[in-house]
C-alpha cells in the first residue's frame, strides 16, 4: 500500500536492512555491448552508432577546447543517465535519478570543477564572460549580479530538472495505474491506452533529458577555456 | 522451579525443532547450492542453476578423465565461446525449462506448471496487482507492438551494418588475394619469358655462328682467289713464255727454211708441181 503518493520513490527493497533498489543505478552496465568476436553484432552497431552520433554533436559544441578524448566523460554520463531514466520506466526498477541525490553527485562535481578551473586558471576570461558585447555601461554591474546567480545556479538546475521531469513522469504514470486496482475490465483498457501513450512520452523524456543535461555540461566546459 | 523444568523442557523441543528444521532446510536449499544435479531428487529444480549446453562450464574438463594423480600437462582449453544465444521461448525462458518437465507431462507441461504457479501466486497474494503491475501490462503491450512491427525493419537496417563490415573485411581479404594471385602471374609470366630468353640467346647464337661462318667463308674465298691469283700468273707466265718461244721458234724454223730455199730447189719444185697438175687434169678428163 502507498501511504502516499510519492512512496514510489522510497527505497523500498530491503536486504538485512540494506536499501538494495540503488543496485538498480549500475543495471544499465548490462547493456554495455562486447565486443568479443571481429564483426560486430546488431547490439555493437547500434551502441556504436549512438556513440559516433553523440560524439559529433560535442565536437562540434566544443570548437576549439575539443582535445582527443574530451567527449568521453560527456558520452558516458548521457549513457548514465540514459538507462537510470529508461530502466526506471520498467516495473519493480526504481528510478535512482529521481533522487536529488543522485542528479546533485553528478551535476555539482561536474559544474564545480568546470567552475573551479575556470576561476583559478583563467580568472580574467571567466570575469569577461559575464558580460555579453555591447551591453551599454549602466547596465553592467547588474549584469555582473545577474550572470553569476545564473551560474550559480546552474549545478542546482541540472540536478533540479531531471529530477522534476523524472518524478512528474512516474508520478502521472502512478497515478493512471494505482486507478486501475478498483476499476471495471472494459475501463482498464481504456487506462491502458492511455498508460501507453504516457509511457512513450516519458521514454522520450528519458532520453531527451539524458541529452539536455549532457549538453548543457558540455556548454558550460566549453565556456571555461 | 517449575520455570526451570519448563525452560528445559522448552530447550529440548527448540533443538529438536532445530535438527528438524536445518534437515528440512539442506533438503530444500542444497540444489541451489551445490549446482550438481542428483537424480535421486525428484523434486530439484536444477534448471534454475543449470548450465546450457553452450555455457562452457558444462563441458567435461580437461585432465577429469586422467584421474587426481594425472600428469602435469598443459592446460588445454577445450571449450568455445558460444556466437549465438542459448535457445529460448518468448524470448526470455531458456529451453531447458521445457525439457525438464517433458519426460513426465509432455509438451504441455510447462505451460500447465506456469499457469497454475501463476494463479497460486495471485490467488494467495504473494504477487499484488497494484499499480506496477498495470503499468507493466501497458509496457508489455509497448514492447510487443515494438518487438513486432518496428523490430524486423530494425534489424534488417543493422544487419546490413553488419553486412557491409563482413563485406569490408572479406573485400580487404579478397583484395589480398588478387595481389598475390597478380603476382603468382607475374612470377609465371617472369618464368615464361627467362625461358624465351633462352631461344632467343640460342637464336642469338645461331646469328653470331651464321655471321662467323659467312665471314669465314669470305674469307676462304678471298683467299682461294688469291692463291688462285698468284697461280694464274704463273700459268699465264708459263704460257706467255711458251708463246714466245713458240713464236720464236717458228720465226727461226722459217728463217731457216727460207734460207735453205735455193733458186735450184725453188725450180724443181715448180716443174714437179707442174706435172702434178698435168696429171691431175689427164685423170680429171
Amino acid at each position: 500500500m502507498m501511504t502516499n503518493l510519492f512512496s514510489i520513490f522510497d527505497p523500498s527493497t530491503n536486504l538485512m536492512n540494506l536499501p538494495m533498489n540503488w543496485i538498480s543505478t549500475i543495471l544499465g552496465l548490462l547493456f554495455i555491448p562486447y565486443s568479443f568476436w571481429l564483426i560486430p553484432n546488431r547490439h555493437f552497431i547500434m551502441w556504436n552508432f549512438i556513440s559516433k552520433k553523440l560524439h559529433n554533436e560535442f565536437k562540434t559544441l566544443l570548437k576549439n577546447n575539443y582535445f582527443n578524448g574530451s567527449t568521453f566523460i560527456f558520452i558516458s554520463l548521457f549513457f548514465f543517465i540514459f538507462f537510470n531514466n529508461f530502466l526506471g520506466l520498467f516495473p519493480y526498477i526504481f528510478t535512482s535519478t529521481s533522487h536529488l541525490t543522485m542528479s546533485l553527485s553528478l551535476s555539482m562535481p561536474l559544474w564545480l570543477s568546470f567552475m573551479l578551473y575556470g576561476w583559478i586558471n583563467n580568472t580574467n576570461h571567466m570575469f569577461i564572460h559575464m558580460i555579453p558585447q555591447g551591453t551599454p555601461y549602466i547596465l553592467m554591474p547588474f549584469m555582473v549580479i545577474i550572470e553569476t546567480i545564473s551560474n550559480i545556479i546552474r549545478p542546482g538546475t541540472l540536478a533540479v530538472r531531471l529530477t522534476a521531469n523524472m518524478i512528474a513522469g512516474h508520478l502521472l504514470m502512478t497515478l493512471l495505474s494505482s486507478t486501475s486496482t478498483n476499476m471495471s475490465f472494459y475501463m482498464i483498457m481504456i487506462l491502458i491506452f492511455m498508460q501507453i501513450m504516457l509511457m512513450i512520452m516519458e521514454s522520450a523524456v528519458a532520453i531527451i533529458q539524458s541529452y539536455v543535461i549532457t549538453i548543457l555540461s558540455t556548454l558550460y566546459y566549453s565556456e571555461v577555456n | 522451579m517449575s520455570k526451570l523444568m519448563f525452560s528445559q523442557s522448552s530447550l529440548v523441543i527448540i533443538k529438536l525443532l532445530w535438527s528438524k528444521l536445518s534437515k528440512f532446510l539442506t533438503m530444500i536449499f542444497r540444489p541451489f547450492i551445490q549446482p550438481r544435479f542428483n537424480k535421486q531428487f525428484l523434486f530439484v529444480p536444477n534448471f534454475i542453476l543449470a548450465h546450457t549446453s553452450t555455457c562452457p562450464a558444462s563441458k567435461p574438463k580437461c585432465g577429469a578423465s586422467a584421474g587426481k594423480g594425472g600428469t602435469t600437462s598443459i592446460k588445454k582449453i577445450d571449450f568455445k565461446r558460444a556466437e549465438k544465444s542459448a535457445p529460448c521461448r518468448f524470448g526470455f525462458i531458456p529451453e531447458e525449462w521445457f525439457q525438464f518437465f517433458h519426460s513426465k507431462t509432455g509438451v504441455t507441461g510447462p505451460y500447465i506448471f506456469g499457469l497454475v504457479f501463476v494463479n497460486y501466486l495471485v490467488s494467495k497474494e504473494i504477487y499484488v496487482l497494484e499499480h506496477e503491475y498495470y503499468s507493466g501490462l501497458s509496457y508489455v503491450v509497448i514492447l510487443y507492438f515494438i518487438s513486432k512491427k518496428m523490430a524486423p525493419g530494425i534489424g534488417a537496417s543493422l544487419d546490413k551494418e553488419v553486412d557491409a563490415e563482413i563485406a569490408e573485411w572479406e573485400k580487404g581479404r579478397a583484395d589480398q588475394m588478387k595481389v598475390f594471385e597478380t603476382t603468382i602471374k607475374d612470377a609465371k609470366d617472369a618464368q615464361w619469358r627467362a625461358e624465351g630468353q633462352k631461344i632467343l640467346i640460342e637464336a642469338k647464337k645461331e646469328n653470331v655462328a651464321m655471321q662467323l661462318e659467312a665471314v669465314y667463308r669470305e674469307r676462304a674465298m678471298r683467299l682461294y682467289q688469291m692463291v688462285k691469283g698468284r697461280l694464274d700468273y704463273h700459268v699465264k707466265k708459263r704460257r706467255t713464255e711458251n708463246k714466245l718461244h713458240q713464236k720464236w721458234m717458228i720465226a727461226w724454223i722459217l728463217e731457216n727454211v727460207h734460207k735453205s730455199i735455193t733458186a735450184d730447189f725453188q725450180k724443181q719444185a715448180l716443174n714437179q708441181a707442174i706435172k702434178d697438175l698435168a696429171l691431175a687434169a689427164s685423170r680429171v678428163k
